[in-house]
């Protein structure tokens, strides 16, 4: 029994882990479609909310590589993956409270990987599919990005370059629409899986899956529509805000920008290959920026990836191994969780109460 | 010692970088074709604007089955 509900507050909050970051994604999928005009900001927002939904559902190569290759599934229980789970978003809500850069994808593994160091000692993490399918893809797959989205902006521009600008911009408008829905699709598809896995790997240690198999149906389509949920609602935000954060870029651009990054994600996603999409989707825009113009190029975000690089893995470890320990604090069974969640949730509450009535007194004092 | 497994790092790399610059060369292709259709119809030169029609087609159907073999690839298992 006790079990059991372990196993529903883990899923409940993969669930919600998967939410945010469909909600915290949202701005890197539609805005180089939004900042050309390609797509208004309610259409893009909606077609990216569906190919994420849709994504979900074309591979689990992803979700197989984080149930299996990064710790030993017969040595964990779920109490380690709701430690990792809540490592993750512990490290998601300090770096987005203190403005530090982050990848959600780094932090879900890292936590993970922290909480079977701790429960199960070294011998259960499998170091070489560390390096392998993460680490290494990690620092590729933004520089691979980079320098495909260059390549192509010029020779686009070597293309149209002499042609009147006018019907370039709306052919290149045109199909970013499919550009942009590839892109959406392939976030869909590397993101929405890792929250698959995540569940997997709970339903193993619970003894509802066995150790290699495929995530059952129920999982991918809830994960599927946590994501595509999130990424619709954080659109609202979005729509908001679009006016004053826009990435300067024409639609020649914004196409090359988001075929390199889809084709970077997707190739990926086929390999089971657990991308951060954000580093990638950055290092697409960056790359068709820095083709037409380096000085065009927000350097600080690529400062940010490197950044985040460093810091995620090892501080949501940490925080996933210590949140293990904690609730070995109040024995094995669901009591340690159960406190660990109520923590989280008061923490939070506060943390939120502080930020709006800071936000208030601030704007009390500008007016 | 950790050993990279290169050869499916290496085949995503070449597959991202030759789908992303091959639909971007045939969609640019799309859209010179179609603007020197207008281009040539306004000069009275009926042959090259069909030539380049043609060439506005040819890339067209080429960007939607990179597009079509990509995903293909990407669902297989």
């Amino acid at each position: 029994m006790g079990s059991d509900l372990i196993l529903v507050i883990v899923v409940g909050t993969a669930l919600a882990f998967d939410f945010t970051n469909g909600f915290h994604d949202t701005a890197n999928v539609v805005a180089t479609s939004v900042s050309t005009r390609a797509l208004s900001p309610r259409t893009a927002v909606a077609y990216a909310s569906i190919l994420n939904f849709v994504g979900a559902f074309i591979s689990l190569a992803v979700a197989a590589t984080i149930a299996s290759d990064f710790v030993d599934q017969g040595a964990i229980d779920e109490t380690v993956v709701f430690a990792g789970l809540i490592g993750a978003i512990i490290w998601n809500l300090l770096t987005w409270y203190f403005g530090l850069p982050s990848s959600s994808s780094h932090a879900l593994i890292g936590g993970v990987v922290g909480a079977t160091l701790v429960a199960a000692g070294t011998g259960a993490v499998n170091g070489t599919g560390l390096v392998d399918k993460l680490i290494v893809p990690a620092l590729v797959a933004p520089v691979l990005a980079f320098a495909v989205a260059a390549m192509a902006i010029v020779a686009a521009y070597r293309i149209v370059g002499r042609l009147r600008p006018g019907p370039v911009s709306r052919g290149f408008r045109l199909g970013q629409v499919v550009s942009g829905g590839l892109l959406a699709l392939s976030h869909g598809t590397n993101d929405a899986q890792k929250t698959m896995g995540v569940i997997a790997l709970a339903l193993v240690a619970h003894g509802d899956l066995a150790q290699g198999s495929d995530p059952p149906t129920w999982v991918i389509v809830s994960a599927a529509s946590a994501i595509s949920l999130g990424t619709y609602t954080g659109g609202w935000r979005i729509i908001r805000t679009m006016g004053s954060r826009i990435i300067k870029m024409d639609p020649a651009q914004g196409f090359a920008a988001q075929s390199a990054g889809a084709a970077a994600i997707l190739a990926a996603s086929h390999f089971g290959y657990p991308l951060s999409t954000t580093h990638t989707i950055s290092g697409a825009v960056m790359g068709a920026g820095a083709a037409k113009r380096l000085s065009a190029v927000r350097w600080g975000v690529a400062g940010n990836i490197v950044a985040a690089w460093v810091l995620t893995l090892p501080a949501s470890a940490a925080i996933g191994a210590a949140v293990y320990g904690v609730t070995q604090l109040f024995g094995s069974g669901v009591t340690g969780p159960l406190v660990v969640t109520a923590a989280l949730l008061v923490t939070v509450g506060i943390a939120l109460a502080r930020r709006l009535t800071q936000g208030r007194a601030i704007t009390a004092a500008e007016g | 010692m950790i050993e990279v497994a290169l050869a499916p790092l290496v085949a995503a790399m070449l597959g991202a970088l030759a789908g992303a610059i091959s639909v971007t060369i045939a969609f640019s292709l799309v859209i010179y074709g179609i603007a020197r259709v207008g281009d040539m119809r306004r000069m009275g030169r009926t042959g090259a604007a069909t030539a380049y029609g043609a060439l506005g087609v040819v890339a067209g159907l080429a960007a939607v089955g990179i597009v079509a073999v990509g995903l293909l690839v990407v669902t297989s298992k």
